[in-house]
């Protein structure tokens, strides 16, 4: 009578659940998204762009383009995980899982690996984007690699953290919104260094998302603006701590059981 | 061989702005056996969702052991889960994705290849009724056929243990004996089934053994006919042709008096030597009868009785 369970059918069913999640409501979930994208590039890259010499020896187009790329990875690597569980956690379907013989690890990273999954497609997105208009090449393509994965990871993390912590929709978009966001803009998406001072220079240089920008700006065009492998170091610490809070509380069952 | 084995089961819960701890059930020990249908009845907040949700781990136990098939639901997480199937008292669906998919995804998430879970929604869908229906959204489905799909959903990965919450609440009353029959015939097969509801007569119908849960705990655990042998309050009525006073002799039996009729209240193993001893004592003193019927207790009222005794104490 019993079926015999595969240790990773649950899992691979579970991630892929949550990736294609996200294809069900593309108005909510890509095209909002890839239209501002496409708005900044019209704007700052076209309209403002054409009007400003080059930066670190790119067009300014291409100087934005890895801020916009990061902050897309960022925003769908958060959104997926987070979004996902605060609707299971209200709707009452996280208990489908719950039930599941699925190992709190396969749990935990179902929920990363799709988080991260949606953010490189957004993130894709970008440079499709972005090819409309110029000619976009990678620089040094592992080093932009290996810091997609370790952002998307960082950002999958926080995403279930704050969807298995947010009561109400409001607390969700806390983070994004009075973090991420406001942390993206003052990261250098727009702007190098020594292009401004006093206040934003010092919030850039103690700003995380600085670092993670400068590392894909340099993996994807070959412009660095600090320490690349600072950066890789910090990201890496900073995944290995979060991954084990996820983890726990994951195994712990906080908010998913009574 | 237990299915199910329930030592020292505690869960409490912290009422933070009381600062308050309650015992949604306290200290409670039971097996439920392999093959039975076990009814486990319960006025609301009593304890039954609390201990299915331990058994199920979606609540986690304060102490106490649990085993589902020699497994601990901690330790063997996986391997516990494997084994149960449930349909909650609440009804909950992923709202992204239409009835075959929900379901083709519950069958991965305990482990079948697509092909297996797509045939085994077709069958259960077509056994329920609900084929029609593969490609609606859950918001396009009634009560009834919502309750249906979370049985059907419980039984998809052919659970060895199914626990069903509430399972005929919202159905009307041909679904509801429709499902009888099937949770019937499921446990022919040797499927053991826990069955939690407010139809006592639900219970009556399928349960070999019972438990009645109060204040988290367990205040009667015995087989169904048992429960109704012993706990039985059976009526008998005497109708007297006239109105007359009866002797004393009547007083060692539990009777009310009232318009020509007497109403005794008697155990259900006692009921034939009360009834011959009233119409004996009637004989002798030469008061007619015009007739005489005898009520049968139903489990319905036994546990209400017990209930109320027990709150009363």
């Amino acid at each position: 009578m019993k079926t015999k369970t595969s240790d990773w059918i649950p899992f691979y069913t579970l991630f892929k659940r949550e990736f294609l999640r996200f294809f069900k409501v593309p108005n909510n979930t890509i095209f909002p998204q890839l239209i501002t994208v496409l708005f900044y590039f019209l704007i700052f890259g076209i309209a403002i762009g054409s009007r400003i010499k080059e930066v670190s020896g790119v067009s300014y187009f291409l100087f934005i383009l890895p801020g916009l790329f990061v902050q897309l990875l960022i925003n769908g690597s958060y959104s997926n995980p987070s979004g996902s569980l605060y609707v299971a956690r209200n709707f009452g379907n996280i208990t489908d899982i719950l039930l599941a013989p699925i190992s709190y690890i396969q749990f935990t990273l179902a929920y990363i690996f799709a988080g991260m999954l949606r953010g490189f497609f957004l993130g894709l997105g970008t440079i499709i984007i972005a090819m409309l208009f110029i000619n976009v090449s990678i620089h040094h393509f592992w080093i932009l690699i290996i810091y997609c994965l370790l952002i998307s990871f960082v950002f999958a993390c926080f995403g279930i953290l704050v969807g298995l912590w947010a009561e109400t929709w409001e607390q969700l978009n806390i983070f994004i919104n009075f973090v991420v966001t406001p942390l993206t803009f003052l990261g250098g998406v727009f702007y190098t260094l020594d292009m401004v001072s006093g206040t934003i220079a010092t919030i850039t240089q103690f700003n995380p998302i600085f670092y993670m920008i400068n590392g894909v700006r340099y993996g994807m065009i070959g412009v660095q603006d600090g320490n690349i492998y600072l950066g890789l170091i910090f990201l890496v610490i900073i995944a290995s701590i979060l991954f084990m809070i996820t983890y726990k509380l994951i195994q712990k069952g906080y908010h998913l059981r009574t | 061989m237990n299915s199910i084995e329930i030592q020292g089961l505690v869960k409490k819960f912290t009422i933070k702005k009381k600062k308050e701890e309650v015992f949604a059930v306290n200290n409670i020990s039971f097996n439920i056996k392999k093959g039975e249908i076990f009814g486990f009845l319960g006025p609301n907040g009593a304890g039954k969702t609390t201990t299915i949700n331990c058994i199920t781990q979606l609540s986690n136990k304060t102490s106490g052991k649990i085993l589902v098939n020699g497994h601990d639901v901690e330790k063997q997480y996986r391997e516990a889960r494997n084994q149960i199937g449930l349909s909650p008292q609440d009804l909950t669906f992923d709202p992204y994705f239409t009835i075959l998919e929900i379901l083709v995804y519950q069958g991965g998430y305990f482990g079948m290849l697509k092909k297996q879970a797509q045939k085994r929604a077709e069958k259960l869908l077509k056994q329920f009724e609900l084929w029609e229906k593969r490609k609606s959204r859950i918001k396009q489905l009634s009560g009834g056929m919502k309750r249906k799909l979370s049985i059907i959903k419980a039984m998809m990965h052919k659970p060895e243990i199914l626990i069903l919450d509430e399972p005929t609440a919202a159905l009307d009353v041909d679904s509801r004996y429709e499902l009888w029959e099937f949770i019937k015939k499921l446990n022919e097969q040797g499927i053991t089934i826990i069955l939690t509801t407010h139809y006592i007569e639900e219970a009556e119908k399928l349960a070999d053994r019972i438990a009645i849960i109060n204040k988290g705990k367990i205040i009667k655990l015995e087989e169904k006919e048992k429960i109704i042998e012993d706990l039985s309050q059976n009526k008998i009525t005497i109708y007297l042709k006239e109105d007359k006073k009866l002797p004393k002799e009547f007083n060692q039996l539990n009777y009310d008096y009232k318009d020509k009729k007497i109403i005794i209240q008697t155990p259900k193993k006692d009921q034939n030597k009360n009834l011959r001893l009233a119409l004996k004592i009637l004989e002798e003193q030469k008061i007619e009868i015009e007739n005489f019927s005898v009520d049968q207790d139903n489990l319905e009222n036994i546990f209400r009785r017990l209930i109320k005794n027990e709150n009363q104490n």
